[in-house]
């Protein structure tokens, strides 16, 4: 019981994240630098997280640092991919 | 199939963790993109007639559905007018050329200018702009969303229309830019709507050649096909291998799949939030 309270406080603050995240880029919008700081930081946020949530479960290890951290880098990069197709920067 | 279950599918063959999620695959992944975007940029800049935005947005299609939105709501269509359709162009090229987003340039040109110097006499003239739409659909659905905009679309002040569909660079970012000017001539001449319905209109062909330049690849839907197919791919590795490690209780050490799976679906919706068009 302990266990699934802590998992569910996790997963809500892994949402409030992700979806304050959406909303900044959506009242960012259409201020294209602004839109690149609000990504970025939420991907800095969500490596943050990961790190955090393994810790307190004590299964942290470098291995799971460096996949979140290649996750986070995998987002922004089909993202930048993705600007650079559409809008030419 | 080996292949494709060792890829995506945990298994002796993969150490237990779909091959696609090993750190040395995502890695590949990363450098991939990152140089993909740079030659993205590279050739789009060189080669503007192999790699560039394209539009499908036309004069045409535009005034079918402004006509379309304005007798449904009881107002009389408008008519296509060359002079409107010629301010409107040198509008677009005034925006483009002096690199601003704005009725009003920042040396304080206004739309009437434009609408004066292309021998239209009007009694009432209004400015609708859009950009970054991919469809005219959008863009007119957009403008009724705005009450403002919606006001000059329904205004039965109007009985003329132009408009310009231009592709270019604003602020360093290459869009498609509409900008339509509407016009009323006299107020006595607005009719009611009754007996009006929405035909082809006729718009000259030279008005037409200029809003539909294409280069042979349209650089933002191969981008945004080549964005969401890879997040999808690795949203399906990621669902796949999680339930294959519930289903068969594989105890490893790694991420949790789901935290991964909800920031993937997180970009994909960035992605739609940051090539949604504005108007103004």
């Amino acid at each position: 019981m302990i266990v699934k309270t802590k998992h569910t406080g996790h997963y809500f603050s892994l949402l409030l994240i992700l979806g304050l995240g959406l909303i900044g880029l959506k009242i960012a919008y259409p201020n294209r630098i602004l839109e690149m700081e609000i990504i970025i930081l939420t991907a800095i946020l969500y490596v943050v997280w990961g790190i955090v949530h393994h810790h307190q479960n004590h299964s942290l290890n470098s291995k799971i640092v460096v996949e979140y951290v290649l996750i986070a880098a995998l987002g922004l990069a089909a993202l930048l991919f993705f600007i650079s197709g559409a809008f030419g920067i | 199939m080996n292949f494709f279950a060792h890829l995506f599918l945990p298994r002796r063959s993969n150490n237990y963790r779909s091959k696609l999620l090993h750190h040395h695959i995502l890695l590949f992944f990363i450098i991939t993109l990152f140089a993909g975007s740079f030659l993205f940029v590279q050739v789009k800049r060189n080669y503007p007639q192999i790699l560039g935005i394209s539009s499908d947005i036309t004069s045409e299609k535009l005034l079918i559905l402004v006509n379309k939105k304005r007798l449904e709501n009881g107002v009389t269509p408008l008519k296509f007018d060359e002079s409107l359709s010629s301010a409107a162009e040198k509008k677009a090229e005034h925006m483009f050329s002096n690199d601003y987003w704005a009725h009003i340039s920042p040396d304080g040109t206004t739309p009437w200018f434009f609408i004066q110097n292309s021998g239209y006499e009007y009694v009432y003239a209004g400015e609708n702009l859009a950009k970054g739409f991919s469809s005219a659909e959008e863009a007119v659905d957009a403008w009724m969303k705005s009450e403002q905009h919606k006001e000059n679309l329904l205004s039965s002040s109007y009985q003329d229309v132009g408009f310009s569909v231009m592709i270019g660079e604003l602020a360093g970012e290459e869009t498609v830019l509409i900008v339509q000017e509407l016009g009323g001539r006299d107020s006595s001449l607005a009719q009611s709507p009754a007996g009006f319905e929405i035909l082809s209109p006729t718009i000259p062909a030279s008005v037409q050649a200029a809003t539909s330049v294409k280069p042979y690849i349209n650089s933002m839907f191969l981008s945004s096909n080549i964005y969401s197919g890879i997040l999808g791919l690795f949203i399906l590795v990621l669902v796949l291998d999680m339930w294959m490690v519930q289903k068969h209780k594989i105890l490893r050490i790694s991420g949790h799949n789901m935290d991964h799976v909800l920031f993937f679906i997180t970009f994909l919706l960035a992605g739609l939030l940051i090539a949604r068009g504005v108007v103004i």
